[in-house]
């Protein structure tokens, strides 16, 4: 797992050779910014593992799964609310609607996405690097990493460990 | 608890006001259709923009196209904010260290014109009818050093002048909500409350005055929304739902 690591962050950053040595360095794991992009797809329902915000729009409620994405409930039914979609979005947080368009966070990224017909969900619009992505506090990604950095602290793995920030995010340590 | 109004009295600090207040926008809300978030939200949309907070920045975005969002302008904040609430001509922004009204009548260019200091924690805020509710939870990472868990009401008639009426003593209060005159609140393990809200006008001051009309310590509750009798609750794991146009209410389908 280790070695893969260093391989991805050796196409990635270019400044990743320069860690080996120091395993404290080496246990990060990394997203580059062009596999985030890449990575925003419409995917089929999924089950609510970790909910972090919600938004109810008309007869949809949008339920942001932590750090990974939005699911898109149709609730028209409040007897029985149907999961229509799981759209993916590494780092996602925030939600917000507007006539039919959905406004979601990646990371960096303002991401549009087209929700006014369900079967035909898409990502219409992107606006690039407009937020601040150091702004993480405690992260959760997925069952084999935890934590990152905190806000404003002196740590700052980006400088100690030489990882281009021009070229990716690191969103938490191997767990292993 | 005298102890703890004092404080909160002693800490409710008022800036000087400035900006733009009193000039109304024409916003043209009847073609748009915007939702409803949890009071955690850092994404807030008021007539054609969008509010986004992520650490010390404000971004503000024109959504006049709503496909085509266009970066409008920034915004410096002074501290790592946590939760924004747009109601009227203001924003009310919650941070760790206390909650900032900025006006947006002017949209692109919101001006700080209050803050209201208080013990260090998380703090939730949702306005109605012109009074401010405010959660202060003290067991969550926001928290450094206060020990304050309370529901804090503040009168924003005069958003320059925020006139603190009271604070009621709670467990571990996290998300809110207020609708049709009940206000909602995630409160730690002690589940879910819910109060109805008594507002007072006594001429010179407002009252508010609030009793408890149901709690569930079964409901695990983190975040709500409460919107035309439908309350929706997220406690981290799994969304509930629940009809409140008469009590106790009834659960409707649950989202997993």
């Amino acid at each position: 797992m280790k070695s893969l690591v260093l391989i991805t962050c050796l196409f990635l950053f270019h400044g990743c050779i320069e860690y080996k040595e120091d395993p404290l360095c080496s246990q990060y794991k990394l997203l580059s910014f062009e596999e985030m992009r890449k990575s925003t797809s419409i995917e089929p329902p999924k089950e609510i593992t970790q909910a972090g915000k919600i938004y109810l729009y008309e007869n949809l409620l949008l339920v942001n799964e932590l750090y990974k994405g939005v699911h898109v409930i149709d609730n028209s039914d409040k007897n029985n609310p149907v999961s229509k979609a799981f759209v993916n979005l590494p780092g996602n947080v925030d939600i917000a609607v507007k006539n039919g368009f959905m406004y979601v966070d990646t990371f960096l990224d303002l991401v549009v996405i087209d929700i006014r017909d369900l079967d035909k969900i898409q990502e219409v619009n992107r606006t690039r690097d407009v937020f601040n992505y150091d702004w993480l506090d405690v992260m959760d990604y997925g069952d084999d990493i935890i934590i990152l950095q905190e806000y404003g602290t002196s740590t700052n793995i980006y400088d100690e460990c030489n990882f281009d920030r021009t070229k990716g995010i690191v969103i938490g340590v191997q767990n292993d | 608890m005298i102890n703890y109004l004092l404080l909160f009295i002693a800490t409710l600090v008022v800036l000087g006001c400035g900006g733009e207040s009193g000039s109304s926008t024409g916003t043209t809300a009847s073609s748009t259709t915007t939702g409803v978030s949890g009071s955690m939200a850092r994404f807030a949309i008021s007539g054609d923009y969008l509010y986004t907070i992520k650490g010390e920045q404000m971004d503000i975005f024109d959504l006049s196209d709503a496909s085509n969002p266009q970066s409008a302008s920034k915004v410096h904040l002074p501290f790592n904010v946590e939760t924004i609430f747009a109601y009227k001509d203001y924003l009310y922004i919650g941070a760790s260290t206390g909650v900032y009204i900025y006006d947006k009548s002017i949209p692109t260019q919101p001006t700080k014109i209050a803050e209201l200091s208080h013990a260090q924690s998380c703090d939730p805020i949702v306005i109605d009818d012109d009074i401010a509710y405010i959660t202060l939870n003290s067991s969550s990472s926001c928290s450094i050093y206060g020990d304050v868990n309370s529901l804090m009401i503040v009168d924003m008639q005069d958003p320059t002048t925020p006139a603190f009426i009271k604070s009621v003593d709670m467990w571990a209060p996290t998300g809110l909500g207020v609708d049709d005159g009940k206000l909602f609140i995630c409160d730690g393990d002690s589940g879910l409350k819910i109060f109805d809200i008594n507002k007072i006008d006594n001429g010179t001051s407002i009252d508010v005055n609030i009793s408890n009309i149901g709690y569930n310590n079964e409901i695990d509750c983190y975040d709500l929304i409460a919107h035309q009798n439908n309350l929706i609750i997220s406690n981290k794991g799994e969304i509930r739902q629940y009809d409140y146009s008469s009590f106790p209410m009834y659960e409707l389908g649950q989202i997993k």
